[in-house]
């Protein structure tokens, strides 16, 4: 709502704050979110390390799409199949 | 005497990958059997279980199940191996209800008494170990749609307390529980057929009943991982609680694919309070979870003592692992070759089938340009996800009937890996291992609905793939900016939607001359775009595409769209399929040649393609790929 001042007026920060309630309280898309805004410096600071860590945290939380973005980042051939499985079965229990 | 987990084997029988058709030895039951072999040996007491998620996940689930469904008086394939290995019971996983009840109860051998499905007068052939499943029921007659519980009886050898072995029989009563988010998960199969309750509520039902029927063990079969959140019927991972169920004595766990326990676990749910990711135990119940797809094994070694009337577990004495199939060594446990020999029959069908022509193409589907505007393995991409929404918003969304519609997407394979790594698809049959190809990731479709000037956003974002170029450099410049991955570069490819990239403008300020059917794009209008849920969910951080926008987020994936609409058009051909440019670079003469990489020797794909304003400079520009320039004057 506030990232895209739907109904409000835009407030990144407050947006990114938010997040990282959501994040912390265990939301995989809110993590996902947050580690966007994090790596292109969205509201709050860029902090590469920690767009990487939420990116984790939310890949555990088993959010397709951050297991997509750390399979397509991975070097390893190995271990991105492996990551890309993971974001498959993942999709087939998100519920939206 | 231990117990022997697997879970989460998805239809990994064999160690193999169906799309690429080669073996796969990181993966598979056939290597997880190896290490059931060692582990008896150590413990001739033993008990097998799996903990579900069994009967999907792979090529060979689906040519059973969808292809060529087995028949009534057939085993399926896993669990034909299954019985060989000769398990002792098995919990039933979310999965086992994707390909809906029907299917189910015949590959289990089941009677279903359940609203839309018929009731059979006799069981097919499945499982010979008992399947449980105490918190599902039927909602035509509010009883349990599997065994909830059973008690098994194990002939055990025992050390008598003259020290010489004892035969004797031990009553080990299993019980299954399964998420019951698979109402949600699974609606369309389950909707008005079977309920769910709660783990805790479930257990503390059945535990008394099991002990008062003579069980002198109970081991939880549960399908799912701990969480601490507060208490809920409804929630998934439920075990945190179920182990503070008086009574139960180990729990096998599975649905999360982890591995438990690890001592170095980072994962949350074996850091919460309670929970010894060290020994393995929650709330001070024995607990495994062994990871997925037959990496692991888990075994618990339980020391039993009869303490008079009954068998006792010393605790102290309980030994918690998963064991990989990858040893200490990094090398892997041999796959035992009678799991092959058991499904070989299946296993070749499966390879069969994903060799099947759906259709065929009659040009050359390839990437190698597709910076450059060529559309030939992205247009019919587009043109399945369009369609599909088209029909969607059609019968369900018609609300929504009359706003534009646009499909976006994106050479996934650009040369990140190297000039082999690019889409090619040669002219001729398209088989489901060609479909893998043309959609290499595993997306579901999903539809958004935006405003012009976000859709304008999103291709601004799409077009940080380049450079700014600077017109008056008389120097070589690079068109394509590294920085921002072929799979972000989003396009359109309709004849009703036209726009041009000026890559002489700094990034947000590219896009001109946007137009849905030949009229300016209003930015306050409304647009439907298909797209998958990488980018819908936010995935490249397009502005406003967070999923705050999603209209539709498909259970099916793209490349079964994509798969299914070449199906119904049989022959894709340039002219249908392969040649709408939407974008086109705004025209501009540079007084240097503007200069991109791709595979060496590929010229006449892009003529073919109608794409004129390319040449290549180089053939080698010394990483493999070739030096191309493009004449953004034409």
């Amino acid at each position: 709502m506030y990232r895209n001042g739907a109904g409000v007026p835009v407030d990144k920060a407050r947006a990114a704050r938010l997040f990282e309630q959501g994040a912390l309280e265990g939301d995989a898309d809110a993590a996902f979110t947050l580690a966007n805004m994090l790596r292109d410096g969205e509201g709050v600071a860029p902090d590469a390390a920690a767009a990487r860590r939420w990116l984790q945290r939310a890949a555990d939380g088993e959010s397709p799409e951050a297991l997509q973005q750390l399979a397509m980042e991975e070097p390893d051939p190995a271990r991105a199949a492996q990551l890309f499985r993971e974001a498959a079965h993942a999709l087939q229990h998100t519920v939206r | 005497m231990a117990l022997l987990e697997t879970t989460d084997l998805h239809s990994n029988v064999v160690g193999y990958d169906y799309y690429k058709l080669a073996p796969d030895t990181s993966l598979g039951l056939d290597r997880t059997a190896t290490l059931i072999a060692q582990a008896r040996a150590e413990f001739p007491n033993n008990l097998l279980f799996d903990n579900g998620d069994t009967i999907q996940g792979t090529a060979l689930a689906d040519w059973q199940a969808l292809a060529k469904p087995v028949r009534c008086d057939q085993v399926l394939g896993i669990y034909k191996v299954m019985n060989q290995l000769g398990y002792d019971g098995g919990g039933i996983g979310n999965h086992e209800f994707n390909y809906g009840l029907s299917y189910l109860g015949q590959v289990t051998g089941s009677r279903f008494d359940v609203a839309g499905v018929a009731k059979r007068k006799t069981a097919c052939a499945g499982p010979t170990f008992p399947q449980v499943l105490a918190n599902i029921y039927s909602l035509k007659t509010s009883r349990p749609l599997f065994t909830p519980y059973r008690i098994i009886e194990k002939k055990i050898t025992a050390q008598g307390l003259d020290g010489k072995p004892v035969a004797t029989t031990i009553k080990v009563g299993i019980i299954g529980f399964t998420p019951p988010t698979i109402l949600s998960w699974d609606k369309r199969n389950l909707e008005g057929k079977v309920y769910a309750e709660g783990l805790r509520e479930t257990a503390q039902k059945y535990i008394p009943e099991m002990r008062a029927r003579g069980a002198d063990l109970i081991v939880a079969i549960s399908h799912g991982g701990l969480d601490d959140s507060p208490y809920a019927p409804s929630m998934e991972n439920g075990n945190w609680y179920l182990a503070q169920v008086p009574g139960i004595d180990a729990m096998l766990l599975g649905h999360s694919h982890q591995k438990f326990p690890d001592a170095a676990s980072t994962v949350a749910q074996f850091n919460l309070p309670g929970v010894d990711k060290v020994r393995g135990t929650v709330h001070g119940v024995p607990t495994v979870m062994a990871n997925l797809w037959g990496k692991h094994l888990g075994v618990i070694g339980l020391h039993l003592r009869r303490d008079g009337q009954r068998w006792v577990v010393e605790k102290d004495r309980t030994t918690v692992e998963a064991r990989g199939t990858q040893q200490a060594d990094k090398s892997l446990v041999a796959a035992d070759p009678a799991v092959l020999a058991t499904i070989a029959q299946e296993h070749a069908a499966t390879i069969a089938y994903v060799k099947t022509p759906v259709g065929t193409t009659a040009f050359r589907l390839s990437s190698y340009f597709s910076d450059v505007g060529d559309s030939s393995a992205l247009e019919v991409v587009n043109q399945a996800q369009t369609a599909y929404a088209a029909r969607y918003i059609k019968a369900n969304l018609p609300k929504l009937g009359g706003l534009p519609l646009l499909s976006m997407t994106a050479a996934f394979k650009s040369g990140f890996a190297g000039p082999a790594d690019y889409t090619d698809v040669a002219p001729g049959s398209l088989a489901l291992n060609n479909a893998a190809d043309l959609y290499l990731y595993p997306n579901a479709l999903y539809v958004v609905k935006i405003s012009g000037a976000e859709l304008k956003g999103w291709l601004e974002t799409s077009a940080k793939r380049f450079n700014t170029i600077d017109p008056a450099l008389a120097t070589a410049q690079e068109l394509v900016n590294p920085g921002h991955p072929s799979f972000n570069f989003d396009t359109v490819t309709s004849p009703d939607f036209s726009y041009r990239i000026d890559v002489t403008k700094p990034v947000g300020q590219r896009i001109v001359a946007m137009a849905w059917r030949g009229k300016p794009v209003d930015p306050g209008a409304s647009f439907l775009v298909a797209t998958n849920n990488y980018r819908a969910s936010g995935g490249g951080n397009f502005p406003g595409i967070d999923g705050s926008k999603t209209v539709l987020a498909s259970p099916d994936n793209n490349r079964d769209v994509l798969i299914d609409y070449v199906r119904a058009a049989k022959t894709l051909t340039r002219a249908a399929n392969g040649s709408a440019r939407s974008w086109r670079f705004a025209p501009v003469k540079t007084a240097g040649p503007v200069v991109f990489h791709s595979a060496p020797g590929k010229l006449a794909l892009a003529r073919e393609a109608g794409i004129d304003n390319v040449s290549e400079l180089q053939a080698d520009d010394g990483k493999g790929f070739a030096l191309y320039a493009v004449d953004l004057s034409k």
